[in-house]
């Protein structure tokens, strides 16, 4: 792999933390003021991900308007535990832990399941909490999902997808980690391998395939540079990758819509009912 | 026109799709731009809407005299001022257009001619296109209105130019976007940075920019509104996000100098362009010379 390798981080995927984070905050703000509440909520994972929308959103909010939530399940790593609960502290924000196992055991068949769709599971279990603490609090879903992991469809559908707001969702997390490094994320969260930390020795890269570095670096010339798959390849990336990676996001294309619906009417919600999200705010 | 004149630009984050409270911005900004003795503000494109209308378009059009407007009217007692508006045309049509206002009432209107309707853009789905660019006289000389797109369009500041303006007044309403690579600044500022810049300074035309703040579904618009003197200096710049006015002093008498040392204006050959596009719209070559 000539153009990216994971020592050498491809130049067209660096970020001015100080141009980003400024737009970012200001993006969480206005849009929780929209919603007329002053609060966000954020689930933290103990990765670097949800550390960056976390961190942001106490920088637009401050520490007394944030809430943080740890929701492990008996699955989940104890590293990944202690580091939410340091990032909280980093943070200045006591955070609230509500354990998902007896949650997602108390499903029936859960024991059936197996590691994906028990995984599923229990990305949904934390969406629920979060939805629902975000009532109780009167509080924003911020969500933690990037660029990556959205393009490929790396995520939970109504899961740790769902949310109200993202402000990290256009940062490929090559670009994510060089933010949080920026915001003081401790080492030892940025260097561990990503996880979805959803059964035991999980990693984001090995279940994908491809390491984040080289992804990214094909994924922001397909995406943000629009070249061919030939052009990707001719700059030197192998061509079964790119090839696979672009079918990986054309496969996921439906995590990134709201449900279709059958238009039988003169307007449709989805396909001619025009309106912005932020109308009359 | 030998004197410094006293030169405004306002932003501000319109309330998506009602026209009531912006009014009350816009009403903010004249206050204080009278309070520093301004004598024309120029404020953002469909600042009294704002931008990402979509289906709200036609419920918030209306007639440039319509008496919803008296309010702007009204303010243009205080400070003449370009404000822009949802107009609907004689036609029925739908217009993304800014007007301006002196002395109580309404002198001019430019309707946005380059409609943008790709990438973040969809503009042309919900407005229709205006057909000209038109100058008018004020007491800072002759001036010309382009909406937002309309500047990325080389053809309209030279239309201004040859038209006798001596000043632009650009309204907008700029996404954000482009931070690959390291940039420090996103790249699509610096395209607009080096536009009314390069436009200004070689046409010899002073700018008022007023470009608006705020978010729309995840759109960041950059604010920055700036006025640059004829020979495409800063002379002010506003916040990239909070709203406010920002006055500068112009020395109008800079055109002159601006275009004796640099007369590209005076030079253009517009028969000569005008020949040969008719050429290219007969269908013939372009790059033919025969006559």
């Amino acid at each position: 792999m000539s153009a990216a390798s994971k020592s050498d981080m491809d130049p067209l995927l660096r970020v001015d933390p100080d141009l980003v984070l400024p737009l970012t905050e200001a993006f969480v703000s206005q849009e929780v003021e929209r919603a007329g509440i002053r609060k966000g909520i954020v689930g933290l994972s103990g990765g670097v991900d949800s550390a960056v929308s976390a961190a942001i959103t106490v920088r637009a909010l401050g520490a007394d308007d944030t809430v943080l939530v740890l929701m492990p399940h008996d699955v989940s790593s104890p590293e990944s535990i202690e580091h939410a609960r340091e990032i909280a502290d980093l943070l200045g924000v006591v955070p609230i832990e509500v354990p998902i196992t007896a949650m997602s055991a108390g499903y029936q068949h859960f024991t059936d399941l197996d590691r994906r769709r028990a995984g599923n599971l229990m990305a949904r279990m934390r969406m629920a909490v979060l939805y629902d603490l975000s009532a109780e609090y009167q509080a924003l879903v911020v969500g933690t999902s990037n660029k990556t992991e959205i393009l490929l469809g790396y995520g939970t559908l109504h899961g740790d997808m769902a949310s109200a707001i993202n402000p990290v969702g256009d940062l490929y997390k090559t670009q994510l980690r060089q933010i949080a490094a920026a915001l003081g994320v401790p080492d030892r969260v940025l260097a561990k391998p990503p996880t979805a930390d959803l059964w035991k020795g999980q990693t984001d890269e090995d279940e994908l395939g491809i390491d984040y570095p080289t992804a990214d670096a094909i994924l922001i010339r397909l995406v943000d540079r629009r070249l061919p798959l030939e052009g990707v390849v001719k700059e030197g990336f192998e061509e079964g990758l790119v090839r696979r990676l672009w079918d990986r996001v054309r496969r996921n294309e439906f995590k990134r819509h709201l449900p279709i619906i059958c238009k039988l009417s003169e307007r449709t919600v989805g396909i001619d009912w025009l309106y912005p999200r932020d109308w009359g705010t | 026109m030998d004197r410094p004149a006293r030169i405004g630009v306002a932003q501000w984050r319109p309330v998506l799709g009602l026209l009531e409270p912006n009014l009350g911005r816009l009403a903010v900004r004249v206050e204080e731009a009278a309070a520093d003795e301004c004598e024309l503000l120029v404020t953002p494109e469909l600042g009294l809407t704002g931008y990402l209308l979509r289906d709200l378009t036609p419920d918030l059009a209306l007639p440039a005299g319509d008496p919803t407007l008296d309010p702007v009217a009204e303010l243009s007692r205080k400070v003449p001022l370009v404000a822009g508006f949802v107009e609907r045309g004689e036609d029925g049509q739908c217009y993304n257009s800014a007007g301006y206002w002196a002395d109580g009432k309404l002198v001019h209107v430019h309707r946005k001619i380059y409609l943008p309707t790709y990438g973040l853009f969809d503009e042309g789905r919900f407005f229709a296109r205006g057909d000209t660019v038109r100058t008018f006289l004020t007491p800072l000389g002759r001036l010309a209105i382009l909406v937002c797109e309309d500047l990325w369009h080389p053809s309209t500041a030279l239309l201004a130019t040859q038209q006798g303006a001596v000043g632009l007044l650009v309204a907008s309403a700029a996404p954000g976007r482009g931070i690959s690579a390291g940039t420090s600044t996103l790249t699509s500022r610096t395209t607009w940075n080096d536009l009314v810049r390069l436009f200004g300074s070689l046409l010899g035309c002073w700018v008022a920019w007023a470009n608006r703040t705020g978010f729309e579904d995840g759109i960041y618009f950059t604010g920055g509104s700036a006025v640059l003197s004829p020979q495409g200096d800063s002379l002010i710049e506003g916040d990239h996000f909070d709203d406010g006015t920002w006055v500068a002093e112009v020395d109008l008498s800079e055109v002159g100098r601006a275009r004796a040392g640099s007369a590209m204006l005076r030079e253009e050959d517009i028969e000569l362009t005008h020949r040969q596009l008719g050429r290219i719209l007969e269908g013939r070559l372009p790059g033919e010379f025969r006559r």
